[in-house]
This record gives C-alpha cells, structure tokens and sequence, in this order.
C-alpha cells in the first residue's frame, strides 16, 4: 500500500513538475541581447516622458499664474469700477445734481446737405434728438426723445418722438406705458437714428407716415415686451412685443372724405373707441459658439380702426430678416398696408428694401480702414395710386423704386460722415437722381 | 452621584465651548468660499460680456467701446437698451458686467 502510494506521488510530481522543466529552458542569447534592446528603449521612453511631464507642469504653472494675475485685474476692476472718462465731464456735473448718473442725456445730432434734380432744391439741413434717460431704480426707467427739425418753411419743428416709463416685471417681461416707436419690423426701432442708419436717407416704405410712407413711426399705448434665452445656448433666443395703442389715424379720418394715398396723423388723442394692437416676434437661431454671424428674423403686426364711426380697419403686417458677419451686414424688410375705404376699393400698399453694408477695416490701409461701402434697393406699390390720387398730399404716386449707394467714413464708431447718390425711377415715376451729404453724432 | 454631575458639566462646557469657538472660523472658512465663488462667478459674467458685446451690439449698430461712459452711467444705458433690444436678461448683465469692468 506504501509502495502504491509512492508510486502514485512520484507520478504525480512528474506531471506536474515535467512541462515547467520543458518551459524552464534557458533563453539565448540572441533573445537577451533583443530583450535588453527593448528594456533600454522603454527606460529612454520614459525619460522623455517624464521631461515631457516637467515641461507641461512648468508649463501648466506659468499658465495659473498668468489666469491668477488676470482674475485679479479683473477682480480689481470690477471692484472699483474704474471711471474711464475724463474728469469734469458733462456726467460728472450732472452726477453732482442727480447723483451716481442715474440721468444721463444721449442722443444724436445731424447735419445735411441735399441736392435734388427734379425738383432744383440744394440746401443745407440739421436735426437734433436727444434721448433723456433717467434710472428710477434698477428695474424702472424712464425716457424721453424730442426730435428738433428745421422745416423748410423757416419754421424749427419740435416733436416728441417717444416718452415712456419701462418697468422690468421679471426676467422674461418689461412694461411700457406712453408714448413709443412703433415695434413693427427692424427699421423704426433698431436702425432709423442717423448715428446707426448707414446711408443718409430712410428707404422707401420707410419714409415717416406723416410724409407719405406706409406706417407711422411712434403710437400712444402700453406694450408687454422681453426676450427668452432658447435652449440653454450663447446666442439663440427669441423676442417679443405685444402692444395696445390709440391706433392709426389719417389726414382724413375725420373728414369724410377718406382718400387713397392719404397719410398718417398722429393719433395723439383717439379719435375713437376702437384700440389699435400689434406686435412683433424675432427669432436669433444661430448659437454663438458656431462663429456663424448673428441673424435675426422677424415678424410683425399693426392693424385698428382707423375712422371716427370705428367701421374701417387698416390692418398691416410685414417680416424682416438682419445679418452680421465680422465686415458684411445685410438686412431687409417686405411690408404690406390695407386700408378699407367708404365706398371705394381698398388702398393697398406694399413695399421693402434690400440693404448690404461692407467695412473695408480689413484691408488695413489706414484711411481706408474707417470706410463702409453701402448699397440698397428699395420699392413701393400703391395700388391704385395715380399721381392725381395725391394732389395735396405728401403721398409718392406710381410704384417707385430707388437704387442707393453710400460711403461712409467712421472717425468713431459713433461719428459718421456718409455720402449718398439715390437713383429713383420706376413704373407712373418721371426719374430722378439725388445727392445726399450727411454728418451724424451719436452721443 | 455628585461627581457624575461634575463630569456631565464639564463635557457640557467643552461641547459649549467647542460650538463657540468653532463656529467663528467655520464662518469665516464659509464666507472666504463664498467669496471665491462669487468673484468667480462675476468674472465668468464679464467674459461672457466680452463674447456678446460685439455680436449683439453690433447687430445694430457699431459697438460702442466700454471707456466711452462710466459705470453708473453704463447701468442707465444698459437698462434703456435691454428694454430697446428686447435682451434677455442673462444676456443684459453680462453686457453690464463687462462694459462695467473696463
């Protein structure tokens, strides 16, 4: 029994013990020379690796400094809210009497010069706006905007272009309540200061309603108005206006004898019961992350009644679209007005404008550098209108197109002096050319 | 039973004792992080200002530079063009916080 169990361990320990003797057998030395080659080349590896680690961290280093040093620069300025302007400015005087500027009076100025050939006018011009804004608290302002203008009949014409209380309510809603541009399409409230509008003159649709263009630029009312971050992204958002107003008036709302081609009166008092409302939605759909410029489009409404028996409605609506990228800036508008008549077809009216803005900034030549090249298309339908139709009035007749081009040179980016030569021509128009000098300050 | 109350006391005390003195520099560690996290904070808003200022006040018109008005005047101006541009809030201080900073 001893002998079998010898046997059978003896057996065993050869199973188990005779592979490792097979795979125990010694390396050649060809195969150490290879291994030692790789081990060698492994710790060089490593080496670099590791100087490669120092140089990084040293690196990483430098760069926490450097961002360390810049958070406390910027820390240091947003602490102290360093003044920038020079001392004894007209803001510091006013801080004196209306403290920490919570009033400040902005605005723009202008000087023109026009020639026209058809109707052999050459003449100087000026205008002046200010904007007065005055910081109630951090939620409630107030401001104001009269428009001075010399007529042409010697006469200094003052009108109050907007005054109005804005209250923000919250994060998404601000109420306004007087009188306010009208927040229909892009012209009227985004671009129609001379310091901002690139070329010296309005585009056709855009011409004051009192002086024969398709709306009126400011209304009495209240209006609910924000904007909306979408989606949690830098630069994709959507706006709003909402407004109830006293609504459109004519030169012949209370006469009559209503006409095509009338234009606007403002509608100071309402001359009836019925209110006028409107609004407006733009959407900024590219994200700022994507550096694909800025685009806005939008969409916009204004219709009420527009007679004292409250019968006859004017309805408008119209869309827009605005894009910037770095020098280039094209924008446009298509708007169309309709306002039934006692006893007469319906005074239709259309029009747009196509607008593109280049800097030459890149070219970096100096004198050039400040130069923006400006050119835009724009056009009228009235339906309807003959040139009989506006005898009297300020209305153009016929469907009017004009052609502009602009240069302007930017001794700031608020002080402009422009240059515009007009092209006008079109369907029941005699053909005219204009020249416009212009030099505008925003302040 | 005399000494038990002794020893209850006095680990009262040092429980006492411990809550006041501790809580002062807890306080103080608090604020300090705070503190950090709301300059962070502040400063991740000015460079967002910085990213927008161009684009959105350009969209209009010409950017004006940050050093043109001071900062109290530039909250006035910012209150009438948030509501002029229809800004969304986020947007309105971080244009704020950056004109402000320079």
């Amino acid at each position: 029994m001893i002998r079998l169990v010898m046997l059978i361990a003896l057996l065993s320990a050869f199973l188990a013990l005779g592979p490792t003797t097979v795979r125990a057998a010694a390396p050649s030395s060809e195969e150490v020379q290879q291994l030692r080659k790789e081990i060698d080349l492994l710790r060089k590896q490593n080496a670099a690796s590791e100087a490669r680690i120092q140089a990084l961290e040293s690196k990483l280093t430098d760069v926490q400094q450097a961002q360390e040093k810049k958070d406390q620069e910027l820390d240091a300025k947003i602490e102290g809210g360093t003044r920038t302007t020079a001392a004894g400015s007209v803001g510091d005087i006013v801080d004196k009497w209306f403290g920490d500027n919570r009033f400040i009076v902005t605005g723009y100025g202008q000087g023109t010069f026009d020639w026209q050939r058809n109707d052999g006018t050459s003449t100087f011009g000026a205008r002046f706006n200010p904007l007065f804004l005055y910081r109630v608290t951090d939620r409630v302002l107030f401001e104001a905007s009269p428009e001075i203008e010399l007529e042409s009949t010697g006469e200094t014409n003052v009108n109050l272009e907007n005054a109005q209380a804005d209250i923000i309510l919250n994060d998404y809603m601000t109420f306004v309540g007087g009188k306010f541009l009208l927040p229909f399409g892009d012209f009227i409230e985004h671009i129609e200061p001379a310091w901002i509008n690139k070329l010296a003159t309005k585009p056709l649709p855009y011409v004051e309603g009192d002086e024969g263009g398709l709306l009126p630029f400011s209304d009495l009312g209240a209006q609910v108005r924000g904007g909306i971050e979408l989606f949690d992204t830098e630069g994709v958002s959507v706006d709003y206006t909402a407004f109830m107003s006293n609504g459109p008036r004519f030169e012949d709302s209370a006469l009559g004898t209503p006409a095509i081609g009338t234009p606007f009166l403002t509608n100071n008092v309402d001359l009836n019961k019925g209110k006028g409302f409107g609004g407006r939605i733009g959407l900024y759909p590219i994200p700022l992350a994507a550096e694909m410029g800025r685009l806005r489009i939008g969409a916009s409404t204004y219709d009420g009644t527009w007679d004292d028996k409250e019968g006859l409605w004017f309805a408008a609506w119209g869309l827009d679209f605005a894009y910037q990228l770095d020098e280039l800036e094209v924008r446009g508008e298509y708007l169309q007005t309709r306002r039934q008549l006692l006893g007469q077809s319906t005074d239709h009216r259309d029009g747009f404008y196509l607008q593109a803005a280049y800097k030459l900034s890149r070219l970096g030549i100096e004198p050039l550098n400040k130069v923006e090249l400006v050119a835009r298309w724009s056009g009228l339908q009235q339906h309807g209108l003959a040139a009989d139709d506006v005898l009297g009035t300020e209305a153009r007749p016929g469907n009017p197109r004009e052609l502009a081009f602009g240069v302007d040179y930017w001794l700031t980016p608020s002080v402009v002096g422009k240059l515009e030569y007009d092209w006008e021509f079109g369907d029941k128009v005699r053909n005219d050319n204009m020249i416009h000098l212009m030099v505008a300050v925003g302040f | 039973m005399r000494r038990t109350n002794v020893r209850a006391l006095a680990t009262l005390s040092i429980l006492v004792g411990a809550v006041v003195l501790g809580r002062p520099e807890a306080t103080a560690a608090e604020e300090a992080s705070e503190q950090k996290a709301a300059a962070s904070e502040q400063r991740a808003l000015v460079r967002k200002g910085a990213r927008e200022w161009s684009a959105y006040c350009g969209s209009c018109h010409n950017a004006r530079p940050p050093g043109e008005r001071s900062p109290a005047e530039w909250d006035t101006i910012m209150l009438h063009m948030r509501v002029r541009a229809n800004l969304p809030a986020g947007d309105a201080q971080a244009l704020l916080a950056y004109l402000r900073s320079r």
